[in-house]
């Protein structure tokens, strides 16, 4: 379980979030909202990437500021850009970097980095150089190298606010088809059909929290009051 | 660039990465260590054969090594030009050496090999305060992100010349100064997140 307990965050005198307190329990939590709102910085809260200025964010009961490192190994974390999260130049050494910062045996990332890339069909691409893939493809690499460390819990950053429609619907089906808890952040509605909970963020508040069938409609109100307000 | 052929493996790819590594240092001291004509062409041959040895394919090969044949013909060209052939010759041959050896070595390793290999030499070294985890992935982290820099100014400077400003040097270095920052705090987060410590 995920736990804020009176979050804040605040960079100098700009505050981004303002103090809240949640629980995620749900498998498929999307969180949506405008550009600045606040939604990228929850995200990094999730992992341990930003400590909150106020506040404890807990992941499984570990805090996230003290136990950073322990917290990271629980929770993966796609960016939008997967070639700023791409470090080795070939694909199967990208996917086994992560396993190698866990100190495994070589033998159980070769088996693990076979399993994954089987998996998201891209065994053919496994001596491909990085930056020869497709967008699509670099994507299914990113997500790849998270999930071969089988963290409990995946956040991803707007994972397919790059993508054409083939491949934001083949990320899609990746994130509903993995056994993890998914934390997604999204401006691709049509794809949270599916999630259990959905938060939208406007101005650094959570302003609705609820299924997809009621916070969907209530976000795209919100975006046309604000487009008739300009 | 930086290509690597993994698709057949030849006797050059079975030559263990550190041996490879130690080979390219050897002969890159050794190109600036002599002004012997025979030996800087025979060494300059040698570099040209080996991958022709191996039956690397030439098309990927050659565009490694295209942007660097070009800087080479410009000094050569200059050499030639202030009238000094065989200095021309001796700049050409030392640079095309090293940079065939280099081509052929990226062309035939793996970079995680080469971060071992690396990272073994460099152990020794941890007693006057060398990291070799940090060298050995800071090696890695240049070879993957070169071809990014160059898509990436590729990009920028189709941007501008649509903006009808594909003369200013200055309008290409300065987004590419922030998109570059901006991707290695990207990166950071990427690589925390995915678990790398320092160590």
């Amino acid at each position: 379980m995920i736990e804020f307990d009176n979050v804040s965050m605040r960079f100098g005198d700009l505050t981004v979030l303002e103090p809240f307190s949640l629980s995620l329990a749900e498998r498929r939590v999307a969180v949506i909202g405008a550009n600045g709102s606040g939604k990228s910085t929850f995200a990094r809260l999730i992992n341990g990437l930003l400590a909150p200025s106020t506040g404890t964010v807990r992941v499984d009961g570990l805090c996230t500021a003290k136990d950073a490192r322990a917290v990271r190994r629980k929770v993966g974390f796609v960016f939008q850009n997967p070639d700023n999260q791409i470090v080795y130049p070939l694909v199967e050494e990208d996917v086994a970097f992560g396993l190698k910062n866990l100190k495994l045996p070589k033998a159980e990332i070769a088996a693990r980095v076979d399993a994954v890339l089987a998996r998201y069909g891209m065994e053919s691409l496994r001596l491909r150089p990085a930056h020869l893939l497709s967008g699509g493809q670099k994507q299914m690499l990113a997500i790849s190298a998270v999930l071969v460390m089988e963290p409990a819990y995946v956040v991803f950053d707007e994972p397919t606010t790059l993508l054409d429609l083939r491949n934001k619907r083949r990320v899609a089906a990746a994130i509903a088809e993995m056994p993890q808890t998914a934390v997604v952040v999204s401006h691709d509605l049509e794809f949270l059909t599916d999630f259990e909970r959905v938060l939208v963020f406007e101005a650094g508040r959570i302003v609705c929290d609820a299924p997809p069938a009621e916070a969907v409609p209530f976000y795209r109100e919100l975006m046309a009051a604000e487009a008739g307000g300009v | 660039m930086f290509e690597i052929c993994l698709t057949r493996i030849t006797w050059l790819h079975r030559i263990p990465a550190g041996v490879k590594l130690f080979a390219l240092a050897a002969a890159g001291a050794a190109v600036f260590l002599t002004d012997d004509v025979r030996i800087l062409g025979g060494l300059v041959a040698f570099a040209a054969l080996l991958p022709l040895s191996a039956w690397l394919p030439a098309r990927p090969l050659f565009r490694q090594i295209a942007p660097a044949l070009v800087l080479i013909a410009a000094l050569a060209a200059f050499h030639l030009v202030t009238g000094d052939p065989r200095d021309a010759f001796l700049v050409s041959a030392r640079l095309g050496t090293v940079i065939l050896l280099a081509a052929a070595l990226t062309f035939t390793t793996r970079v995680s090999a080469m971060v071992d290999a690396l990272e073994r030499v460099l152990t020794p070294l941890k007693c006057i305060g060398v990291d070799p985890a940090k060298a050995g992935f800071t090696l890695a982290l240049a070879i993957r992100f070169i071809p990014v820099l160059f898509t990436m100014i590729a990009e920028i400077r189709e941007a501008q010349r649509a903006r009808g400003l594909e003369g200013s040097v200055f309008a290409v270095v300065m987004p590419l100064l922030v998109r570059t920052l901006r991707m290695a705090d990207d990166l950071a987060e990427a690589i925390a997140a995915r678990g790398y410590d320092g160590n």
